[in-house]
């Protein structure tokens, strides 16, 4: 099965959520959430559930969740991480 | 195998540093006791130097001087010290060095180039026939020989546009009145053609390699600068791999059949996500002793090359390492220059430190 977000992949992420992308020579810093965010869209988390996850783990509403992660996204999208 | 002796010019680093001091570095990586001759165009070419400089510094007459006062100088200097690699690694002199090829064989001083005709398809003036020929993009330029020219050329093109010297120096105009400063200044230092090109926002990247002559290389390493200086030299640059960018330059260098290092410069276009070529310098750049830190020396495969015919096969760098340029004082006394100031000579430099 092809992995989604393949650009994801390439992606060099450690612990503490510094993010470097070896196509570009770019860096990130990631905070807490976010991290947790990549990791589970790592792991196969569907896009869809992301907000599930991260309102369980973090008790916020799901609406809260799900705002965030949209904000997420759309900025990965906007540096081309995505 | 003896190691052999191997003259490298453009020993000034500082502001703007040019590359020879670093291949000299490289090349003490590999072999630590190489001879080298530093040849200089002036006394204070910091690089001389420096602790782990060339062994030897000989001043050597500017290229506009000719090919006649280049070889007579290049004899005295062999006869001294038996050199027969020659690395040249400045802009201005590859062209010299290269219609002298045949003099300097018959001398048996070996240099690793490229043809006449490959060196002259990749002139800054003949960049949009080679992108073409290599489907690849370079910003629109135009070539001007005086200052209605360009002006006519900045208003097609529409401003900010790069006015440029066909060897050197790169200027950001945003109006005719800075374009008419720019414009005199260029053509001052470096004569005519002056471009005037599309200036384009967005990252600068740069490949560095060596051709072998037959439509390869022997390896690549492709960095984006992350801090430039005011003249926008590459301060810092970290390590990365696009292959996009290696693609491009495997096809230049296959269309050129290019023999000799190279640094291809391509500036990362973000509204189309396209990397444009805007310039292909024939030598080394002066960062090149960052990759040989690493394990990937290009001047010493040079010496391979020249030597066995062939270099090893290199290892592609991980993406992520950077350098920063560091500036440090080199220390020199007047009893050292004055040698170097009166006879153009400055003999077993290293055993007196």
């Amino acid at each position: 099965m092809m992995k989604p977000y393949t650009k994801l992949f390439s992606l060099q992420i450690d612990d503490n959520g510094f993010v470097f992308d070896p196509t570009k020579g770019i860096s990130y810093t990631l905070n807490e959430t976010a991290l947790r965010v990549i990791t589970l869209l790592k792991n196969g988390c569907p896009i869809e559930k992301l907000h599930i996850q991260i309102a369980e783990e973090y008790a916020i509403s799901l609406p809260s969740a799900e705002f965030d992660i949209e904000n997420l996204l759309n900025t990965m999208k906007k540096y081309q991480l995505l | 195998m003896n190691t052999p002796i191997v003259a490298i010019t453009g020993m000034n680093r500082g502001e703007n540093p040019q590359p020879g001091y670093a291949v000299c570095c490289s090349l003490r990586r590999k072999f630590p006791d190489m001879k080298i001759i530093g040849l200089i165009y002036d006394a204070m070419e910091s690089g001389i130097f420096a602790i782990d400089g060339p062994d030897w510094a000989y001043t050597t007459p500017y290229p506009t001087a000719g090919s006649k006062a280049l070889l007579d100088r290049l004899d005295f200097i062999k006869q001294r010290h038996d050199f027969t690699i020659l690395i040249p690694t400045l802009d201005t002199e590859i062209e010299l060095m290269i219609r002298n090829q045949p003099e300097l064989e018959s001398r048996g001083i070996h240099c690793f180039l490229p043809t006449l005709e490959s060196f002259q398809k990749r002139a800054k003036s003949q960049l949009a026939k080679l992108c073409e020929a290599c489907a690849c993009q370079t910003p629109l330029t135009k070539l001007t020989r005086d200052l209605n020219e360009a002006k006519d050329a900045a208003n097609a093109i529409e401003y900010p546009v790069m006015i440029k010297g066909q060897f050197y120096d790169a200027k950001k105009v945003q109006n005719e009145s800075e374009l008419t400063r720019a414009f005199q200044e260029t053509i001052h230092d470096w004569g005519t053609p002056v471009l005037v090109q599309e200036s384009i926002s967005g990252a600068e990247l740069n490949v560095l390699g060596v051709g072998d002559g037959l439509g390869g290389v022997t390896g690549l390493c492709s960095v984006r600068k992350t801090i430039l200086s005011s003249k926008g030299k590459g301060i810092s640059a970290i390590i990365v791999q696009e292959p996009r960018l290696e693609s491009i330059a495997n096809r230049i260098i296959a269309e050129l059949q290019w023999r000799g290092p190279f640094e291809l410069e391509f500036i990362h276009d973000e509204i189309s996500d396209s990397y444009k070529l805007i310039e292909m310098n024939p030598r080394f750049p002066a960062w090149v002793d960052f990759p040989s830190a690493l394990g990937l020396n290009f001047p010493a495969q040079i010496i391979s090359l020249l030597t066995q015919g062939a270099s090893e096969p290199m290892n592609q760098l991980t993406p992520g390492w950077f350098y920063l340029r560091h500036q440090i004082e080199t220390i020199g006394s007047i009893s050292q220059l004055s040698q170097l100031m009166t006879e153009g000579i400055w003999e077993q430099k290293r055993k007196q430190q």
